[in-house]
């Protein structure tokens, strides 16, 4: 009898220890490389750990310089669109739409300017990444102002043209004397070059060749878009002061109560309460439109950006726990909820359905509007002091046609010019560091 | 934005660390501003203050944080740190030993990073003790 009962205890025993081992998945370690250990395993790794316990998240510090190398990790961090297109041409990513078609991925409420985005950053079309996040700019006003100097106030899809006009309704003196401007942006070098250059990437116009750095600025759409900044920046309706990188941090004028409209992040939304609780600082009445579009293409915005992309390796052992691994990442809701009210200078998040609402103001204008694929920032992946070189000299030849000193169409002549010399001068010296 | 609170060990690490070498190590990689008060490693009874920014974008060239410290509406202390290595701190703290922890303080930061091409972002936070 005793006999008999040991055998069904060590029969039950190895009974549960065989359904164990089949149910219970393997431990597997994925490796990630990411800018900061400590932020992804705060952001996404400790609680992707409580939800897969068998899944062990060892993070690799990347200060994203060795873009040319792939990193070796199981999943793949990118940290913008043209970082993402470059990787997929490596061939070190996997496509994902397989993965997706299978489990339903994404869900309903992810943003559709996201999978744009990433679909056309995608030379084949097909999806290599995903994301839990995205940057998008806005038109803010000061409501007071407008109703003060009695402005309409500004509307959805308005033009660059539109928008300086607008600007140009406000006097350049307040009723006690103070300096007042219509409009300003967050730029501190090049300002007027930099507002340009924003209004060519909207109507879709570039100056320089990513891949042979040829400059072309001497075009009739250029010269369109030059006529109207510079009658504008005469006018001094724009603010166009330059700060020192140096020193004490002044806030910004939009913020001081001096300016009517600036084009600025998502980031705003929710800095304009901070700001009202520091001493000096103050409650703004802000509103806020979509950016200023294209008159040929008013329901894109080309101000969308992502700055977070995640792929699994074409090379790894565990595509499973790393496509796991980046669905987590970009859409499980409590984790990203969780950052949205936590964290929401992170971006706005690409779940919809979790964005961190601002009491008593419509987000809506951050991502009513489709996205303009074809406005990808192609500057990403230059040298910086290339295009550096090419801004101090269009800069000059800005200043010399906004005092009048030359005409526009001279300007843009030597803007070619002096331009592609200072950029093929950069090029050179970047080309002969050690 | 996510409030780091120190312990008394956690503040005792970081002043070491300030005093070795003029950084942390870790960082967000979007700019992340953050202000904080708590007791003093070294003082009982005293409280001291951190305002610090980061960022990992890689077009950032400067992050910049100003500090101004309040004991009720009274200016105390301000200062301003700068960081050019993308994922460190810039951090700047109040003096030691001075403040007790009895009063009621607020320090107020407020980030600026500049980014190649001459743009910039800029962000706020502040924390009042006791909190």
């Amino acid at each position: 009898m005793r006999t008999k009962a040991f055998y069904l205890v060590f029969i039950g025993l190895i009974w549960i220890l065989s359904g164990c081992s089949e149910h219970a998945p393997e431990p597997v370690t994925l490796t990630i490389q990411y800018p900061s250990v400590q932020a992804f395993y705060k952001r996404y790794g400790y609680a992707f750990e409580d939800k897969f316990p068998h899944i062990t998240v060892q993070v690799v510090k990347d200060e994203m310089k060795q873009t040319d190398i792939d990193p070796g990790t199981d999943v793949i961090f990118m940290y913008s669109l043209p970082f993402y297109s470059k990787r997929i041409e490596q061939g070190i990513l996997k496509d994902l739409t397989p993965l997706m078609k299978r489990d339903g991925f994404p869900p309903d409420a992810y943003s559709p300017v996201v999978l744009d985005l990433l679909q056309h950053a995608s030379p084949d079309g097909k999806l290599y990444g995903m994301a839990p996040a995205y940057s998008s700019e806005a038109l803010y006003y000061n409501k007071s102002l407008f109703q003060l100097y009695n402005v309409p106030e500004p509307r959805n899809q308005m033009t660059w043209s539109e928008v300086f006009q607008l600007a140009g309704r406000f006097p350049n003196l307040t009723d006690t004397g103070q300096p007042l401007y219509g409009f300003q942006m967050n730029f501190y070098k090049n300002v007027t070059l930099n507002i340009l250059l924003k209004v060519g990437i909207t109507e879709g116009l570039s100056y320089i060749n990513p891949k042979t750095y040829q400059i072309t600025m001497n075009t009739e759409a250029w010269k369109t878009i030059w006529s109207d900044a510079v009658e504008a920046f005469r006018s001094g309706v724009i603010y166009t002061k330059g700060e020192d990188e140096e020193g004490v941090i002044t806030h910004p004028p939009f913020y001081r109560g001096e300016v009517a409209m600036t084009v600025g992040s998502f980031i705003n939304a929710y800095n304009f309460e901070p700001f009202s609780r520091i001493p000096d600082g103050s409650a703004i009445d802000w509103g806020m439109v979509t950016v200023p579009v294209s008159r040929n293409h008013p329901d894109l915005s080309s101000a969308y950006s992502i700055y977070e992309i995640y792929g699994v390796s074409a090379k790894t052992s565990h595509p499973e726990e790393a496509w796991e691994l980046v669905k987590f990442i970009a859409a499980d809701a409590e984790n990203n909820r969780y950052l949205s009210q936590t964290e929401p200078n992170r971006g706005l998040p690409a779940l919809t359905n979790v964005i961190q609402p601002v009491p008593m103001h419509d987000l809506s204008p951050l991502y009513m509007l489709e996205a303009n694929t074809a406005a990808m920032d192609p500057y990403l992946l230059m040298d910086a002091t290339v295009l550096d070189a090419f801004h101090d000299v269009a800069q000059k030849l800005l200043d010399q046609a906004i005092h009048g000193e030359i005409t526009i169409e001279e300007a843009l002549e030597q803007v070619e010019l002096q331009g592609q010399q200072a950029v093929n001068e950069a090029l050179r010296k970047v080309e002969n560091k050690p | 934005m996510r409030k780091m609170k120190l312990s008394l060990i956690g503040l005792a690490l970081a002043a070491i660390v300030v005093a070795a070498i003029p950084t942390s190590a870790e960082s967000d990689p979007y700019a992340e501003t953050v202000a904080f008060i708590d007791w003093s490693v070294y003082h009982p009874n005293k409280v001291r203050g951190k305002a610090y920014a980061s960022t990992t974008n890689p077009k950032m060239t400067k992050i910049n944080v100003q500090g101004s410290f309040y004991q009720g509406s009274t200016l105390k202390e301000s200062g301003v740190a700068s960081q050019t290595i993308i994922g460190y701190e810039a951090a700047w703290y109040t003096a030691d030993g001075v403040y007790a922890d009895t009063n009621s303080y607020t320090l107020n930061a407020a980030s600026r990073t500049y980014y190649n091409g001459g743009s910039y972002d800029q962000q706020y936070d502040s924390y009042s003790w006791p909190w």
